[in-house]
């Protein structure tokens, strides 16, 4: 099954991304998308017993996994309680922009918006 | 004829003689301190990693201090790694070093707290000597797409290190450290050490803490070491493998070494014979069925074994990988670190600007890939699939792992290849991970063993797996090949 990926599409994606395209990178990515999306089609057509019905979380699923071969394995989580946390100024010495104790950022209700 | 590699040092002469276990009988019998050995140690790296480009920092600075510090303490020199120089991947955070994952989002950023690997070398007395290259964000195989430019293999300038972990692979073959730290994804542990003639072990997944280690694919990422004989690497797992409440996929208890209870004799490996028929590279192929005669002669017994989910290894693989990728990174948005663009107009045009400018290629090409699965309509049938097999591949290999001990694989279909040949054509790169991306999907260890190769060839690295939590039995067998020398650290003589 060929899968056709129009430029608008790509574009699309990349918007998701929060990435920029050159054209000649949404003419690259038309091409590659497809090629890969092809291999990825064999994949969905194979006959799975309906016991395999994918668990999305898959971080889980590999504790799930570990935790059955050795029981009891796996640390739950900590408890909510605040420690380590990284110091204000040590936070703030990294940011790109600040004033002060904040962050600085664009408007987040710009104008075209 | 053979010409002596000017990579060659005192450091690499002998795979002990500068290992950790040996410089730290040096250090606690006062043969020498910890900084008269800094002292030589970095003019060697001073001389050679301009060539190699293995090190994007050395923290010299940081180094003596600590080594003045571990001499002033003598409670101190009884810890297991009192003085050893220690170095890391720049993705594991460590407060002042850079951090910089080879991406130029993140130009500049220096680590804000320490891994739970960082705190727990360091409070074996470990020193940390300097930050290692690698693929942008861990993704590569062969260490070419890093804004630190490429690292070079000691055994041939003209070749590639493996990756994604290339820079760290490449000093511990180097004699930078004698033992050094990478992240395993997808191999990029397992397949540098093989190109580079190390050992390298991914752990079972979660049983060293992922803490403080950027994250690429959440459920595949594993911090992995690198050392150039095996009981350092036992050493090490002693020290790092442990529960952390700080990474809720952590296992419980601790690595406890088995070094010295494994016998070859009454062992049986299995070997997925049908997948090798193609693509394996004579030399490959050569050192892997002479290991495998050297073992029957022992009297280990080889079976042959099917693994039929293995042929969507890589279509699994990468949904699974790019769909986490592009989620991990979306927090690199310019807003509290690293790079942010100039002049965006509003809050959407800062966050594209910024990782436009700020992601190279790969990491770009992977991010659309995630996306796109994981987008509205294509999930169930790709992401949802993809897991579902890796659950079926899961099974399948424990269904194996009643009959074998270990399973028996090369590392890489080739040795490593020149620099260039594979940039351009993602599907070609991809495949010479074939073989490691299993041990991650399924989350078993692995470990790749540097087999003999004739003087002056290139390292091959060969590959066993074992069951979920049996590090400790994999590094014992890999020590009695050693001991046996079966295998061994391609010399860089």
């Amino acid at each position: 099954m060929a899968t056709e990926f129009s430029r608008e599409t790509v574009k699309r994606i990349a918007e998701l991304g929060r990435l920029y395209l050159t054209e000649e990178e949404i003419s690259t990515y038309q091409a590659e998308l497809a090629k890969i999306l092809e291999a990825f089609n064999a994949l969905a057509q194979l006959p799975l017993p309906e016991d395999f019905a994918g668990d999305a979380r898959s971080a889980l699923v590999m504790a799930k996994a570990v935790e059955k071969a050795e029981s009891d394995s796996i640390s739950r989580l900590r408890p909510d309680e605040a420690n380590n946390s990284i110091a204000i100024q040590v936070f703030l010495n990294q940011a790109p922009e600040r004033e002060g104790v904040f962050v600085k950022v664009p408007a987040i209700l710009a104008p075209s918006t | 004829m053979i010409t002596k590699n000017k990579f060659a040092s005192k450091y690499t002469v002998n795979q002990n003689t500068h290992s950790a276990f040996e410089i730290v009988k040096d250090f606690q019998n006062g043969k020498q301190s910890p900084s008269e050995y800094l002292n030589d140690l970095f003019s060697n790296i001073e001389k050679l990693n301009p060539e190699l480009n293995a090190l994007t920092s050395i923290q010299k600075d940081y180094a003596y201090e600590k080594a003045k510090l571990l001499e002033k303490s003598f409670h101190k020199m009884e810890l297991p790694l009192f003085g050893v120089p220690i170095i890391i991947k720049e993705n594991i955070q460590k407060i002042g070093f850079p951090v910089e994952c080879a991406s130029k989002i993140l130009k500049g950023y220096k680590g804000q707290y320490d891994a739970t690997v960082v705190s727990s070398l360091e409070n074996a007395g470990a020193i940390l000597i300097g930050t290692a290259n690698m693929d942008e964000f861990a993704m590569g195989s062969a260490n070419e797409h890093s804004c630190h430019g490429v690292v070079r293999n000691p055994h041939n300038t003209s070749r590639v290190s493996g990756g994604s972990s290339g820079g760290s692979a490449v000093a511990c073959a180097a004699g930078f450290a004698p033992i050094t730290f990478g992240s395993d994804t997808g191999g990029s542990v397992r397949q540098p050490a093989g190109f580079c003639g190390i050992y390298g072990i991914k752990p079972t997944y979660g049983r060293v803490s992922r803490y403080g280690l950027v994250a690429f694919g959440s459920s595949l990422d594993q911090i992995s070491p690198f050392a150039r004989n095996v009981k350092d690497l036992d050493t090490v797992m002693s020290i790092v493998a442990h529960e952390d409440a700080n990474d809720s996929t952590s296992l419980k208890g601790s690595y406890k070494s088995k070094l010295g209870s494994v016998t070859l004799k009454g062992k049986t490996v299995g070997v997925l014979r049908s997948i090798l028929k193609q693509g394996v590279d004579d030399n490959v192929m050569k050192e892997f069925l002479t290991l495998e005669e050297n073992l029957k002669k022992q009297g280990v017994k080889f079976i042959d074994i099917e693994i039929p989910s293995l042929e969507h290894t890589l279509s699994v693989y990468y949904l699974i990988a790019c769909a986490e990728v592009s989620t991990n990174l979306s927090r690199f948005d310019g807003i509290r670190f690293g790079h942010r663009a100039q002049n965006s107009e509003d809050l959407f045009d800062l966050y594209c600007k910024t990782r436009s400018e700020g992601f190279g290629k790969e990491v770009k090409r992977r991010i659309m890939l995630g996306t796109f699965s994981l987008s509205a309509g294509f999930y169930d049938a790709f992401y949802g699939k993809a897991q579902a097999v890796r659950e079926l591949m899961s099974k399948q290999f424990d269904e194996v792992f009643e009959k074998v001990d270990y399973i028996y694989l090369p590392t890489s279909p080739a040795s490593a290849f020149e620099f260039g040949i594979n940039a351009f054509d993602p599907i070609k790169e991809y495949l010479y991970d074939v073989f490691t991306i299993p041990a991650n999907l399924i989350g078993v260890p692995g470990i790749s063993v540097p087999a003999n190769v004739p003087k002056g060839s290139l390292p091959v690295g060969l590959q066993f797996l074992a069951k979920r939590g049996n590090d400790a039995e994999l590094l014992a067998f890999a020590e009695v090949l050693e001991k046996e020398s079966l295998v061994g650290t391609t010399s860089l003589e």
